[in-house]
């Protein structure tokens, strides 16, 4: 497999007004492939935009190194930055100017003019289905719209890879269907190499041909979705919903130790931040290595204990299960 | 490069397209020298009355003449005057035929004595009696009725302003230059007429000359109140027409621009800090293009913009000047490539300006405070705002040195060559430090 993007011991510490130093990248080793999706994988303030920021040539790393396409990014900026295109994670565009004379004025700044821009322009449009508005200023442009064409800039010199830095934040789920559905086609269609960041795990599930998961700026686990499932052992989560009833300490060591399959056990109190955000019950959450199986008898216990249980969910091994096994912490904050 | 070209294109593009900004960038200059000149009283328009005036006339006369006594006739209405009282209406071949004392914009305008001791007259403005007094020096005609081969000597005609009447004082002053103007181009033109005589009667004394009935009389027709000195126009060395609201229109309407243009080379550079707030500067660090031609660039479209700026602003105030007279007037004269070049190095001096904030301040919100005081300084210092500051002190605001180059352009003179210096040192200066702070805030 040829590699497209090669990431050397990146690193990046940011100097704060007060003289503090903040370590955002702690020296992030990465191979992306030609033709494949890339996702970084983290929380928010993760390293994420910083990492990305580094390989686009937007900040100097503090050490390390990075190539596209063979050239450093340090020492061949030029050549390096013409086979990247860049969709930012906010929209990066010149409000009063039409959708089309910003895809122009992008397109020059990637060397190109006369008639090959204009055929560009067009087919971006034609590929963000914007043609019809292209004539209006972004300024008008709805949320969903304005990203449309924040992506379009991106692809505009038909670049052999792209990176889109978060680009579902804030979107309605219809557009976020069509721009996730829009990375599919950039791969299988045009053959792009795609570098994509997300917090969400079901993005990256869906997206990617391999996941990086990063987390304090540094990348935990990487592999395809199906390797890092393994890392965590195939362990099904159990969600038990049981309102404001107390559970005590126990209850859950009860459970751990009568249940066979069950790696661990606990309480999410009702109103806490826990893994479960939509958090008005409070929730037992149980790891076990077939799930389904452990059920009735999770519930005898529960019983014994004079705990009414409103309802259950069981969750297959996920991104969001590989991320709590590695940092005992969930993905969302 | 042509992606110079594009970024200082797209720069031209959003900032012309913006309406706001063309309002303040044009509209607001231009209606603020407009009115100032239109306050002269033409008709219907805005008028300022009745201005308190002391005129002082010290001169002691030069062969007869005394120039001096032009401007207590110009100010003074011939009830009240001294110094042509007693002398006939002088037959003037194309004076008006109703133009008496009463058409007199002047007298309108200013409310005007005269008073024999400068001091005193120094005294009372100082004491808010009045908004300025005009105070001609001992040696005025002696000093500006030369003939060939006689040295020529500056002479000045003091305006003491009151601190507190700017506006007013202002206008009085350029009442003053555009009077001194004339009675110098007029006296030019006739000894130049009388030259001729002087060679056939050898040892004649032009000053005698210009004492002859004919200056006497012409001398007359020009300054006298029944002539209306306001709308008199009168034929300077270099042979072009001056009006003095149009003058009036020049001063101010120049000082303005100046003024504002210095906003216009500051919001151009300090779009930097939009641009990294919206991420478009971000995009074009990440496209391949060095961050020089980044720079360039907007530096290049806000050095057009400035242009563009006073080039509007110019063909403006001369339709409004046109309209003013009711004829084509070129009040900005007409040595074009001359003009041109005062805009480019004033124009390169504001960029320069804008660089050197942009770069300095930590902030987009630091820049603009730093801009405003400098501009305010500036503008005081440059007498964009009507103060009556001395030259001297003038000197300090690159206002002043644009301005000044366009007045004396406008009145025909050519010599200009220090003022497009110094603009262009400050152009460079401000530029090549502006540029190597900034380069070093680029990297984010
Ligand atoms: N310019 C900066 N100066 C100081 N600290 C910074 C700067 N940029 C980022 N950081 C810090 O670096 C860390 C990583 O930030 P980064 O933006 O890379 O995270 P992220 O993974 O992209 O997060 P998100 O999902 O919220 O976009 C954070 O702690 C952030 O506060
Ligand atoms: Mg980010």
């Amino acid at each position: 497999m040829q590699t497209m993007v090669e990431v050397r011991g990146l690193a990046k510490t940011f100097r704060r007004a007060d003289g503090t130093a903040v370590q955002a990248v702690k020296g992030i080793d990465l191979d992306i492939f030609k033709g494949e999706v890339f996702s970084l994988l983290g929380p928010n303030g993760a390293g994420k935009t910083t990492t990305i920021s580094m390989i686009s040539g937007l900040l100097t790393p503090t050490v390390g190194d990075a190539t596209i396409g063979g050239h450093s990014i340090t020492r061949q900026p030029t050549q390096a930055k013409r086979l990247l295109g860049v969709v930012p994670q906010e929209i990066a565009l010149y409000p009063t100017l039409t959708a089309r004379q910003n895809l122009e004025f992008f397109g020059r700044m990637y060397g190109l003019s006369g008639k090959a821009l204009a055929t560009s322009v067009d087919e971006v449009l034609e590929f963000i289905d914007l043609r019809d508005r292209q004539k209006d200023r972004v300024e008008t442009f709805s949320g969903g719209m304005k990203r449309r064409v924040n992506i379009g800039v991106g692809l505009l010199h038909k670049p052999q890879l792209v990176y889109m830095d978060e680009p579902t934040v804030g979107v309605d789920p219809q557009s976020r269907r069509r721009i996730l559905d829009t990375v599919m086609r950039l791969k299988e269609e045009r053959g792009m190499t795609v570098l994509y960041t997300t917090h969400l795990m079901e993005e990256a599930q869906e997206l990617s041909n391999r996941v990086g998961i990063i987390d304090h700026g540094q990348i935990i686990a990487m592999g395809t979705v199906g390797d890092l499932i393994q890392k965590v052992g195939e362990e099904d989560r159990l969600f038990l919903k049981v309102g404001d009833q107390a559970v005590s300490d126990e209850v859950l060591r009860r459970i751990q130790e009568r249940v066979p399959g069950v790696t661990r056990a606990v309480y999410d109190p009702p109103g806490a931040e826990g893994e479960d955000r939509s958090n008005t019950s409070g929730v037992i959450i149980v790891s076990a290595k077939r799930g389904r199986r452990a059920l009735p008898q999770l519930i005898q216990i529960a019983m014994e204990a004079g705990i009414e249980i409103q309802s259950v969910e069981v969750r297959e091994p996920d991104l969001e299960a590989v991320f709590l096994h590695l940092t005992g912490r969930a993905l969302r904050d | 490069m042509r992606k110079i070209w594009t970024i200082a294109w797209k720069e031209l593009y959003t900032t012309y397209t913006d309406r706001n900004l063309v309002l303040i960038m044009i509209a607001t200059p231009l209606l603020v020298a407009s009115i100032i000149a239109l306050a002269f009283g033409g008709q219907g328009g805005v008028s300022i009355q009745n201005i308190p005036v002391a005129v002082v006339n010290l001169d002691e006369g030069s062969g007869g003449q005394n120039f001096g006594a032009i401007f207590v006739s110009a100010f003074v209405p011939p009830a009240a005057g001294a110094a042509l009282a007693g002398q006939d209406a002088p037959a003037c071949p194309d004076a008006p035929a109703s133009g008496t004392a009463a058409g007199s914009g002047l007298f309108e305008l200013t409310d005007a004595v005269e008073l024999d001791d400068a001091d005193a007259a120094r005294a009372a403005v100082d004491a808010g009696v009045y908004a300025a007094a005009v105070i001609i020096p001992p040696d005025f005609s002696r000093k500006i009725g030369y003939g060939p081969g006689d040295p020529v000597e500056p002479v000045s005609v003091e305006v003491y302003g009151s601190s507190g009447r700017e506006v007013a004082a202002g206008i009085i002053r350029s009442v003053v230059e555009s009077i001194s103007s004339q009675i110098a181009a007029g006296h030019i033109a006739i000894a130049a007429a009388l030259e001729t005589v002087g060679q056939e009667y050898g040892m004649l004394r032009l000053l005698s000359l210009a004492n002859s009935p004919e200056f006497a009389a012409s001398a007359a027709c020009a300054f006298t109140p029944a002539y209306n000195t306001l709308t008199v126009t009168q034929q300077t060395v270099a042979g072009q027409r001056v009006d003095s609201r149009a003058a009036l229109l020049v001063v101010v309407g120049s000082s303005q621009a100046m003024f504002f243009m210095l906003f216009t080379g500051q919001g151009g550079v300090f779009s930097v800090f939009e641009e990294r707030r919206q991420g478009t500067l971000q995009r074009l660090i990440v496209s391949p293009t060095p961050r020089l031609v980044i720079l360039v660039g907007k530096m290049v479209g806000t050095f057009v913009s400035c242009v563009l700026q006073l080039v509007f602003l110019f063909a403006a105030l001369t339709l409004v000047g046109s309209l003013i007279s009711g004829q084509l007037t070129l009040i900005w004269g007409d040595q074009v490539l001359a003009i041109a070049l005062v805009i480019g190095a004033a124009a390169l001096a504001a960029t320069g300006l804008g660089t050197l904030l942009a770069g300095a301040a930590r902030t987009p919100e630091q820049g603009q405070i730093f801009a405003s005081v400098i501009n305010l300084g500036l503008a005081v210092l440059g007498g964009a705002f009507g103060f009556v500051l001395p030259e001297s002190v003038s000197r300090f605001s690159m206002i002043w040195w644009g301005s000044d180059a366009f007045r004396r352009l406008s009145l025909g003179q050519a010599d200009i060559i220090p003022h497009l210096l110094v603009l262009l040192a400050h152009g460079v200066i401000l530029f090549g430090i502006g540029f190597w702070l900034f380069n070093r805030r680029l990297d984010i």
